[in-house]
């Protein structure tokens, strides 16, 4: 019998060591959306974008409007009539946008530097990512102004391991917790990321961005760490929503925008994909999404409001 | 001898059950995108929005300015109706008109066509990642440039490859979107998705939605096919690029896009994460994607083109 065991230890060592390996040639893509997305925990980092929502007073608010025929189309429509659904059968939407700065965003580098790279440059590389989450809500309740500072990095690597490359670093200070409120998220001082975090985890961790609650970086004068970061062909994320609903290592993200040529900012949507057994987000599981539900409620045009509304 | 096999044989038979089990459980979301996600290779499926690109003549084209000051109390550093430029501000970003929410790659919400259908903030997280299946009709199109995906394209897809994926998204290649940057060509036909395939997939597949390349989903005069899709809550792809650069099975897509308030469509972006050995597209691994590269000539606005240029 000793001589079995001895086979049966020496298999079972040589099946684990192989195990990774194993796993990894064997599962295709599709296996790994079964084993791994199907029961994730979905949880939305993006605002939803409204003619009412913070932006910095230099800009504006954008503007919804229905969309109205553009050219004359016979018995159809007459150019300036307004798209309905019991006339067209369909309707749309026009937007004016002051800004490419506006909302939850990704801002490229041309934003501040001609030579870098517009958001239609960015490569299809930005997609998805391992999330890490640098949480300085208790500084920020104290402060208002806390910046996240060296400690707050060196806390997470003592704490979770050396920062990944590659990945995207969110800041959590919950100001976006005040969001949609002018008044409030209107405030000086905001919580920000000082430069030299901003340096170590571009130059020592080689992350792809950072990304912040606020739709500024820091409070400095000149903006120094947006302005090294934009000279250094390195991206941001600003105005990101719900952080407080994400662990602080072990989820992905998901990176979308919108992609007009030369744009210099970017309207973006990020998605965190949390392990099944989190307890925020929903899972496609319990929510497949098609189809999708029917509201009770029609949807109208509110011009008090300028957007549609139920 | 012989019992010491039969244990090996046992404890391996044990094993290579457990295996899937044992890989789930052990791989973590950050070991899946160092095992699958840094080499697997990126594919933009995305037009990029310009004020020229095909858009229905109801609608009318988009227009790109570079944005204004909108406030007269900044003082010296600038003046209501100034120009924000690198040169005086530091920074420039874009204004834009859009006139429509149904142009360049799409996501249609049911809201389009249906008052109490869903609309784009509504949309839930769980749409951002998903298997892609591509089913090719591009040599059906060559011989006959408006046909319409049958029944039988899909049911040879499905006689090489197996079933369709539940919840998996759907895109119907068929090259028309390499006559994107031609508009007299790319209007000129409308290979579409006939209503009945477009049931099958959703009532027979439950797929999460299907899109195509063109800007319309078949040519009947009642848009049969759309109005099915978006009446039953459906969403649907249209405007989708680059097909042709992806596999029929085994890749995923990301799907992303701002989340407009009330919004009848959305400006998105699709991103095939296709094998490691695919021959197209490129890996993290290859670009990074930061340091962004810097480019020999300055971004400027384009008066003429109306959007910025190098």
């Amino acid at each position: 019998m000793r001589k079995s065991f001895l086979i049966l230890a020496l298999a079972l060592l040589v099946v684990s060591f192989a195990l990774p390996g194993a796993a990894r040639s064997k599962m295709g893509l599709w296996d790994l959306y079964e084993n791994f997305f199907v029961n994730a925990k979905y949880v939305d980092l993006t605002h939803a974008f409204t003619p009412d929502i913070p932006v910095w007073p230099g800009f504006g608010n954008a503007k919804f409007e229905p969309t109205k025929a553009g050219a004359d189309l016979g018995d159809y429509a007459s150019k300036g009539d307004v798209f309905t659904y019991e006339k067209h059968g369909f309707i749309a939407t026009t937007y004016y946008i002051p800004t490419d700065q506006y909302g939850t965003q990704l801002d490229p580098p041309a934003h501040w530097d001609a030579y870098y790279p517009t958001i239609d440059e960015l490569p299809a590389t930005y997609c998805i990512r391992p999330l890490v989450v640098i949480d300085i809500h208790e500084k920020v309740a104290k402060n208002p102004g806390y910046h996240c500072s060296m400690k707050d990095v060196e806390a997470w690597e003592k704490k979770h391991g050396i920062i990944p490359e590659g990945s995207v670093v969110m800041v959590r200070s919950d100001w976006s917790k005040m969001w949609p409120s002018k008044e409030k998220c209107g405030a000086f001082p905001f919580p920000g990321v000082d430069l030299k975090s901003i340096k170590f985890l571009q130059e020592e961790r080689h992350i792809l961005f950072h990304g912040h609650e606020p739709l500024d970086t820091d409070t400095t004068p000149d903006l120094e760490g947006e302005y090294w970061l934009m000279h250094n062909g390195y991206c941001q994320a600003e105005g990101v929503s719900n952080l407080w609903m994400v662990p602080e290592v072990g989820a992905l993200i998901a990176i979308g925008y919108a992609k007009p040529k030369g744009g210099a900012g970017g309207y973006a949507r990020y998605i965190a994909i949390c392990p099944p057994d989190w307890e925020y987000g929903v899972s496609i599981d319990e929510v497949p999404g098609a189809p999708l539900p029917k509201s009770d409620k029609p949807l109208h045009y509110d011009k008090a409001m300028g957007m549609r509304v139920r | 001898m012989r019992k010491s096999f039969l244990i090996l044989a046992l404890a391996l038979l044990v094993v290579s059950f457990a295996l899937p089990g044992a890989a789930k459980s052990k791989m973590s979301l950050w070991d899946v995108y160092e095992n699958f996600f840094v080499n697997a290779k990126y594919v933009d499926l995305s037009h990029t929005i310009t004020p020229y690109m095909p858009i229905w003549e109801g609608f009318g084209q988009p227009e790109f300015y570079p944005t204004k000051c909108g406030v007269s109390n900044m003082g010296e550093w600038a003046h209501k109706g100034d120009v924000f430029n690198y040169k005086d501000h530091g920074f420039c970003c874009n204004a834009y008109f859009l006139p429509t929410d149904q142009m360049g790659t799409q996501l249609d919400v049911p809201a389009h066509f249906n008052p109490y259908g869903t609309t784009v903030e509504k949309i839930p997280a769980t749409y951002v990642i998903r298997p892609l299946v591509v089913v090719d009709v591009h040599e059906q199109t060559a011989k006959e440039p408006d046909y319409q995906c049958q029944v039988k394209d899909i049911k040879a897809w499905e006689a090489e490859h197996g079933t369709i994926p539940e919840g998996s998204v759907v895109m119907i290649r068929s090259d028309h979107s390499k006559t994107w940057d031609n508009r007299k060509e790319f209007e000129a036909h409308l290979p579409g998705v006939s209503l009945e395939a477009v049931k099958y997939l959703h009532e027979t597949r439950h797929v999460l939605f299907h899109g195509h390349e063109c800007l319309d989903t078949d040519t009947t005069s009642n848009f049969a096919s759309e109005a099915w899709i978006l009446k039953q809550n459906y969403c649907q792809a249209e405007g989708v690029s680059d097909l042709w650069k992806v596999p029929a099975t085994g890749a995923l897509i990301a799907v992303g896009f701002p989340k407009f308030l009330g919004g009848t469509g959305c400006y998105v972006r699709y991103i095939a994460i296709c094998p490691p050995d695919w021959k197209y597209g490129e890996s993290i691994a290859e670009n990074p994607g930061f340091p962004l590269p810097s480019f020999d000539k300055p971004l400027y606005y384009d008066k003429e083109k109306g959007y910025r240029v190098r």
